[in-house]
């Protein structure tokens, strides 16, 4: 067991005086497979796993991994969809001594490519037999299983990496984040300091993909005895489903992003709702003063990846959106440009995170890393580092910490970490594109979407926007790429983002809505949605660029617009746009959608 | 509001401290408890090259130390 001692400091936001006693998590799923060998561990749409079958399989491939070479410090790839496989692997990884690194199967292989070499891989466990990975890395199924080994239970030490996340990088690559044990089991006991964790078994759903650190505060809950829901995609994309699955394993622990909770609300009105802990993105005023004034059991969490998932947290209720204060442990400090602790009511200050829960840094980025990982004025103990989020905050006059913005190009896009200048880098290296830009734009009022600018003897927007998805997670490919003659330029010949056009391919959003027939209406949401000029009957949705959130607005807004009671599936299983039209026509005729109900608290306890 | 990190027109240090992590410095602002300056005063750019070369894997050298001896 391992001890961080965080005496208070006079710092800026008030920072907890706090000691906090981290056991490794290993350590503590030990002692609950011994315990409760026999509760449940993982729910998945492959097949559930109690705690002995958990132990015993990530002990197996944790073996077998060793026997591929893997030793500690080493870096295992982890190729896995949202089934019972990825706990077994994550824990078999670091019961191997190695981090694990996420690599989804949904990314460009091009993209895994590039992750799997810069992270230097040592093995990778997938369940493809040809994963885009480097030649001679070996590759493990997730089922692998090695029964002899002479080498004891690997105890990490709390510096030991526990794994590498690749976040948006402003320089056109993804650059990982490399996270150590003692940082992850400071994360888990802070939590439970803090209250987000209470000390009751929980059920908790493992909502965020496990390429985005957001999914570390849900998945790492099994190490203590929660039991794990693990969600899988197509449960994912159905807010229906979605909420049946938590009812069925009595969920009580819904990690999301605000703009998914959007999705989420009207199916969960009058269920029960689990406890909430909302971050990725700041939580709207809106969605605040909702949580609040239906008095739900809701969390705002806050940290960068390189703070190990959360630094602040604040209960959703009173009057509007704040940050709250730092988790036991963190320490954070709002600063001016010289460095200096900004104190006045109201002003801006540029936020600043020190504490165990730091990340090592950018592996293969020293530059980077000194740059944004900085020596630390304020800290009791000499020689310790502070992290220079980029995020601006003040304080308000009633002492509450709020976000405020960027002092960069990094945005937040339906929870998604996205720098532009990564984007533009990839748009720049398309055949024929000169020059690059990309903005974040607002099509309409809370839709905010990624708008590609290029100049050059570029070919066509479509073609273009295909090229690029085979470059980059789709997160990262904007709605709309504007062919200009040159991009606008500030005097001293930077790009002027201010000075760009609307994108060409607004969606028809002035145009009169419900104009025409049910045709005209739902080419009409198609267009808002997709963010295209013109859509024809023999258009596919997935081929116009549509995710699975997008489908979901779809639905929701032909719901809305015509009081038809629509599925997913509708949509998902129409060929194109005429198919799908028929299928509204049907279900108009079926009858109305069932009236809105309004939002319940069933909150058990207030803590 | 500016950053005393960005400013490609000010004077850097570089620091390590125990663990031989490294961290740039503006050269105006006092050097924190713990560090040791190990380069500069120098443009931002050229200190950021010179940790590149001198800094190769980003883990605390004690973590390092532990790893090498297996």
């Amino acid at each position: 067991m391992t001890t961080f001692a965080e005496p208070s400091t006079a710092a800026t936001a008030a920072a907890t005086a706090t000691t906090i006693a981290t056991a490794d998590l290993l350590a503590r799923l030990r002692e609950v497979v011994g315990a409760h060998p026999g509760r449940a561990a993982v729910h998945a749409v492959d097949g559930s796993l109690d705690f002995a079958e958990l132990d015993r399989r990530s002990a197996g491939l944790a073996r077998a991994l060793r026997g591929a070479g893997v030793r500690r410090g080493d870096r295992v790839g982890v190729h896995l969809a949202r089934t019972a496989d990825l706990p077994v692997a994550l824990l078999a990884a670091w019961r191997a001594g190695a981090a694990y690194v996420p690599l989804d199967p949904a990314y460009p292989a091009e993209r895994i490519a590039f992750m799997a070499a810069d992270a230097r891989l040592a093995a990778v466990v997938s369940a493809d037999a040809e994963p885009p990975v480097p030649a001679g890395v070996p590759v493990l199924r997730p089922g692998a299983h090695a029964e002899e080994d002479r080498s004891a239970e690997f105890a990490p030490h709390p510096l030991d990496s526990a794994y590498v996340i690749y976040t948006s990088g402003s320089t056109g690559r993804p650059k990982g984040v490399e996270v150590p044990h003692g940082a992850v089991a400071g994360l888990a006991a802070a939590l439970e300091l803090s209250g987000a964790y209470r000390p009751e078994p929980a059920v908790v759903a493992w909502n965020a993909s496990v390429s985005f650190d957001a999914s570390v505060q849900q998945w790492i809950r099994i190490c203590r005895g929660d039991t794990l829901v693990v969600i899988d995609d197509t449960q994912r994309a159905e807010p229906a489903r979605l909420v049946r699955l938590l009812a069925e394993h009595g969920v009580t622990d819904l990690d999301l992003t605000p703009s998914h909770w959007q999705l989420l609300r009207e199916p969960l009105a009058g269920a029960r709702v689990p406890r909430l802990f909302m971050g990725g993105e700041p939580v709207p005023t809106r969605t605040w003063r909702e949580l609040a004034d239906a008095g739900i059991d809701a969390l705002n969490l806050y940290g960068p990846t390189e703070c190990t998932v959360d630094a602040v947290t604040a209960p959703i209720t009173g009057p509007g959106p704040h940050l709250g204060e730092p988790l036991p442990g963190v320490r954070a400090h709002l600063l001016d440009a010289r460095l200096a602790p900004v104190t006045a009511a109201g002003a801006v200050g540029e936020l600043y995170l020190a504490g165990p829960g730091l990340a090592h840094g950018y592996p293969g980025h020293p530059g980077l890393t000194a740059g944004r990982f900085i020596a630390d004025p304020f800290a009791p103990e000499p020689g310790a580092r502070m992290y220079r989020t980029g995020d601006q905050a003040r304080r308000s006059a009633d002492g509450l910490l709020e976000y405020v913005g960027r002092v960069d190009r990094q945005v937040k896009l339906r929870g998604f970490r996205i720098e532009l200048g990564e984007v533009e880098h990839a748009l720049g290296a398309l055949a024929g594109v000169t020059a690059a830009a990309v903005t974040l734009y607002e099509a309409a009022p809370g839709d905010h979407r990624l708008a590609g600018y290029v100049s050059g003897a570029a070919g066509r927007p479509a073609d273009l926007l295909s090229e690029l998805r085979r470059a980059l997670p789709a997160h990262l490919v904007p709605s709309t790429v504007t062919v200009l003659d040159a991009l606008p330029l500030t005097p001293n010949g930077k790009v002027d983002h201010g000075a760009l056009p609307a994108p060409a391919a607004t969606p028809a959003a002035a145009e009169p809505a419900a104009a025409g027939g049910v045709d005209e209406q739902v080419a009409e949401v198609w267009r808002t949605v997709l963010g295209v000029p013109d859509v024809e009957q023999s258009d596919d949705f997935l081929s116009l660029g549509g995710h699975s959130l997008a489908a979901l607005r779809v639905v929701h807004l032909l719901r809305r617009k015509l009081n038809v009671e629509l599925q997913l599936r509708d949509l998902l299983d129409a060929a194109d746009l005429a198919g799908f039209t028929a299928a509204v026509r049907r279900a108009a005729a079926a009858g109305p959608a069932a009236a809105r109900p309004t939002l319940t608290a069933r909150r058990e306890a207030v803590r | 509001m500016s950053n005393p990190f960005e400013d490609d027109n000010s004077g850097y240090l570089v620091l390590v401290n125990d663990e031989n992590q490294h961290s740039l410095w503006p050269v105006w602002i006092d050097v924190p408890a713990g560090w040791t300056t190990v380069h500069g005063e120098a443009p931002r750019q050229e200190c950021l090259d010179w940790i590149e070369t001198n800094w190769t894997d980003i883990r605390p050298a004690s973590l390092l130390a532990t790893i090498d001896q297996r």
